[in-house]
This record gives C-alpha cells, sequence and structure tokens, in this order.
C-alpha cells in the first residue's frame, strides 16, 4: 500500500507542476463570478423577473460543469499521465521501481480522480461562497455536496474510458483528440436518439437528478447502477491488459 | 558465491525479428559484467527484459531470487538501472526528480539525495529545472536516480552515453570505486571495446540478438592484445572464413 500511496503523491505531484491546471483552476472561479454577477444584474433589469439559476447557483454550475469543463480537464490529465508519459518515456521511471504496474496504473487513476474531486470541491466552495457573498444566503449546502458526491460516480466511469482510450496510443494530441470525439459522439447520440441515452455512460453525468428530487424506484435504479459498474469494469479491466502488456 | 542475477534461456524477439535469444547470464556479488556489441546486438533488448520493460517470448530472470515477472516488487527492491535515455521530469528540478523516486523506498531522507547528488557531481544544480541541463548532466541525473535507493545491482545500459571524455573517466570511476568498496555488483552495457575492457572483469559479446561467449576479462586478454581483438575473434568464429 506504502507505494500505491507514493505513485499517487508523485502522480498528483507531476499533475500540478503543470501551470495549466491552475489557469483552469482561475477560470472556473471566474466563470462562477461572472455568472453570479450577469444573474445579478439580469434579476435587477428584470425587476426580479429573471434569474439563471433560480434558486440555486452551485447546482446550475454544477449542470455546466459536470458536463463539459471537468470532462476536459480529466481527459486533459488522462493524457498527461498516461499517452504523455508513454511518448516521452517518463513512464519508465516508476515501472523501474519497486512497484508492479497494477499498483502504477491505479495509483494514477486515484491522481487525476483526485484532481477531479478538487475541481468539484472548488467549484461548490466557490458557488457556496458566492450565494453567501451576494446576499442569497448558504441555502441547501448539504443538498448540493450530496449532489456533487453523487456526480463524481459518472466521472469516475468517464475517467476509466478516457484512461482506456489513452493505453491505445502513444501520442497525447491523438488521445484527446479521440476522447473528445467519442464524448461528443456519445453525448449528441444520447439527445438525439433518446432510447440510448439510459443505456449510454454519459448519459448520466447528471447522476445527482436520479437521487435528488424526483426519486425513481429502487429497481430501475438498481439497473442504472448495474450499468455504470459495468462500463466502470470494461474500462478498468481493459485498460490494465493494455498497461500491462505494454512495452518500454 | 550469491547469485544476484540468473537469467535462463531469454528469448525476446521484436515483430522485425531483431531482438535477442537464448541469454544466459549469471551474476554472482561484486561482478561487473559488460555487455559487447554494436548497435542492434541485443544489448537494451536483454536489460529492458531483465526490468521488465519488455515482456520475454520464453526464458526466466531472477534478481535476488525473486523472479521478475511473479514477484516483481521482490526483484527490485534491491537493484537500479538506467535503460537507454534516463526517465526524468524535465520541468521538475534535479532534487524534485529524485525525491518522487525516493518515495518508493523507506527510509531515503534528503541527505541521501544530497549525496547522490554529489557523487555525480550535480550537488550545485539541485534546484535547477532539468530541461536546462545538457546531456551528459541529464546522462549523470540518470545515473544518480539508479544509485539513489543504495542497490547492490546496477544495470546500466551505455552509462557513458553523451559524456564529454572527462565525463566518461568520471563513470567509470563512480563504477570501480561502487564496486570496490560497496560490493556493488554492475550489468553495464557498450559497444565501445575499450570501456568494458576498463571497467569491466567479465564481458559477454552479442551479435545479432545472439550471445557468443562469456569470459572473465582475464581470460578473453590472455589471448588476444585488446578486447576489441577478442570481439572481432568471436564475431569471426560465428561468422566463418570469409572469402575475399
Amino acid at each position: 500500500m506504502q507505494r500505491y500511496w507514493a505513485g499517487t503523491r508523485n502522480e498528483l505531484d507531476k499533475l500540478l507542476s503543470k501551470k495549466k491546471y491552475f489557469v483552469f483552476f482561475a477560470i472556473e472561479i471566474a466563470i462562477c463570478v461572472i455568472v453570479i454577477l450577469l444573474d445579478k444584474l439580469l434579476s435587477r433589469v428584470s425587476g426580479g423577473v429573471l434569474t439563471f439559476g433560480g434558486a440555486d447557483l452551485s447546482l446550475m454550475m454544477l449542470t455546466f460543469f459536470i458536463r463539459v469543463y471537468i470532462p476536459l480537464i480529466i481527459f486533459m490529465a488522462s493524457c498527461d499521465v498516461f499517452s504523455s508519459e508513454f511518448s516521452d518515456l517518463t513512464a519508465r521511471a516508476v515501472l523501474i521501481r519497486p512497484v508492479t504496474r497494477l499498483k502504477a496504473y491505479l495509483s494514477k487513476i486515484t491522481a487525476i480522480m483526485l484532481m477531479g474531486l478538487v475541481f468539484l470541491a472548488m467549484l461548490l466552495i466557490t458557488t457556496v461562497a458566492l450565494e453567501g457573498f451576494s446576499g442569497g444566503g448558504i441555502r441547501n449546502f448539504w443538498l448540493s455536496f450530496g449532489a456533487y458526491l453523487l456526480d463524481a460516480v459518472p466521472l469516475f466511469v468517464l475517467l476509466l474510458m478516457a484512461v482506456f482510450v489513452n493505453q491505445l496510443t502513444k501520442s497525447s494530441s491523438l488521445a484527446m483528440f479521440l476522447l473528445i470525439l467519442i464524448y461528443a459522439l456519445l453525448t449528441i447520440v444520447g439527445i438525439f436518439v433518446p432510447q440510448l441515452s439510459g443505456l449510454l455512460f454519459t448519459g448520466y453525468s447528471q447522476w445527482h437528478n436520479l437521487w435528488i428530487g424526483e426519486t425513481i424506484p429502487f429497481k430501475p435504479m438498481l439497473a442504472k447502477i448495474g450499468l455504470l459498474a459495468g462500463y466502470a469494469t470494461i474500462f478498468m479491466s481493459g485498460g490494465y491488459y493494455l498497461f500491462e502488456r505494454r512495452e518500454f | 558465491m550469491e547469485k544476484i542475477l540468473e537469467v535462463k534461456g531469454l528469448i525476446k524477439l521484436y515483430k522485425n525479428g531483431r531482438g535477442a535469444s537464448d541469454i544466459n547470464l549469471e551474476l554472482e556479488k561484486g561482478d561487473v559484467v559488460g555487455l559487447l556489441g554494436p548497435n542492434g546486438s541485443g544489448k537494451t533488448t536483454i536489460m529492458k527484459a531483465i526490468v521488465g520493460l519488455v515482456h520475454a517470448n520464453a526464458g526466466s530472470v531472477r534478481i535476488f531470487g525473486c523472479d521478475i515477472s511473479t514477484d516483481f516488487e521482490c526483484a527490485m527492491e534491491r537493484a537500479g538501472c538506467l535503460i537507454e535515455a534516463p526517465a526524468i521530469y524535465e520541468n521538475m528540478t534535479a532534487a524534485k526528480n529524485l525525491k518522487l523516486a525516493a518515495r518508493y523506498y523507506p527510509n531515503i531522507d534528503e541527505k541521501r539525495i544530497t549525496d547522490v547528488l554529489r557523487i555525480v557531481r550535480l550537488d550545485k544544480y539541485k534546484k535547477d529545472k532539468v530541461g536546462r541541463f545538457s546531456l551528459g548532466m541529464k546522462q549523470r541525473l540518470g545515473l544518480a536516480l539508479a544509485l539513489l535507493s543504495e542497490p547492490e545491482l546496477l544495470i546500466l545500459d551505455e552509462p557513458a552515453n553523451g559524456l564529454d571524455i572527462e565525463g566518461i573517466v568520471e563513470i567509470r570511476e563512480i563504477i570501480l570505486r561502487l564496486a570496490e568498496e560497496k560490493g556493488i555488483t554492475f550489468l553495464i552495457s557498450s559497444h565501445i571495446a575499450v570501456e568494458i575492457e576498463k571497467t569491466c572483469n567479465k564481458v559477454v559479446v552479442l551479435h545479432e540478438g545472439e550471445m557468443l561467449s562469456l569470459d572473465s576479462m582475464e581470460d578473453a586478454l590472455k589471448r588476444n592484445p585488446t578486447l576489441e581483438d577478442y570481439y572481432l575473434e568471436k564475431v569471426r568464429e560465428k561468422r566463418g572464413p570469409v572469402e575475399l
């Protein structure tokens, strides 16, 4: 376990040594500030009739960030941690240490997931704080917290898909292109063919909608959990198989 | 004598038919074994297969009695290596690169990091980003990374690669000193016969992926004035007489 955690720390260190992630943190916060300012402006101009998010800014922002922004961060981080290291051969730096490939693989996945969680946590803190500062008061914090936590589940499946795709190529730009293409296609198919949306993992990006508000019956819920678990298992085992067989 | 490394019937062939076949090696404590052969003779392939960077088609590798394919952590715990170009993160400092590697081992502290940087004469550049290093400095950092865990077996693929004359002599002196003072066992590859002759006490001749011989340096130089002549003798023996 010590080596797994050492690997996770190292992968996080490597990701955080890239300035672009701090820029993306800043952009995330800036988008939240701009949206709340526009919301206040719109509300003032319309005499309180029109607003962007209605009651909850943090849930409204989650809808955008969990569908577009954070998946892109996850794709980028997976390319940095896998395909980019395959092409410049820095992946060897880990593989010549006394750590199994399974531990190395899992520690990379953990680091990317932690990165995604940090972005989610930043979003929650920013939106809740902005709501508080703008006089809206901190409403339903625990509800938002629960929603963010629930949305981390399909995000993890998306991460495993990104890691799997990264095993197919040595080029990080090709991997990023493939990931965006696959994600866009799956999302579009989910919109235009509603019968399929329930079968695609991308249709569950707002997982919290199934739990919070209109709660669906237990049996269909179990089927959806099973579906996500199935996707996760396929991507995880397929990705690991390819990583284990890879030669450096 | 304790067996440090055992390679039995190792075969690794790439899709283009190149690689290494039927490699048998045994390294005992204190051995400094040189793999001598031209580019494409299989030196790097053998080293990669030993440390698990490529998967062998057949054969077995045991380091300190631990099988590389079934007990990797045990096998690599007391081994260090530098294969081809050093695997270093160019956007980080030399010290940070070593710190990341140190986390995989218990009891490697800041002092050890400073010590290995001093051994390879990079202590002045401890806080410099590796991206700004010359090829030789990167190679020395690669050696520092291999030495970090105080390994008992060091596998070095062309360690003098990219170094100037002074650097080559320095690396050689470091190897000889570590072998003598700390009893570290070395497996070193080079295509330069003089390098192997001056550094190693055993030599393996490789040609087109085949192991032509394994001799002590003393025996090799008994019949031949230089290691270069020994190498040519072995290659000619394999090829047979060449008609002009």
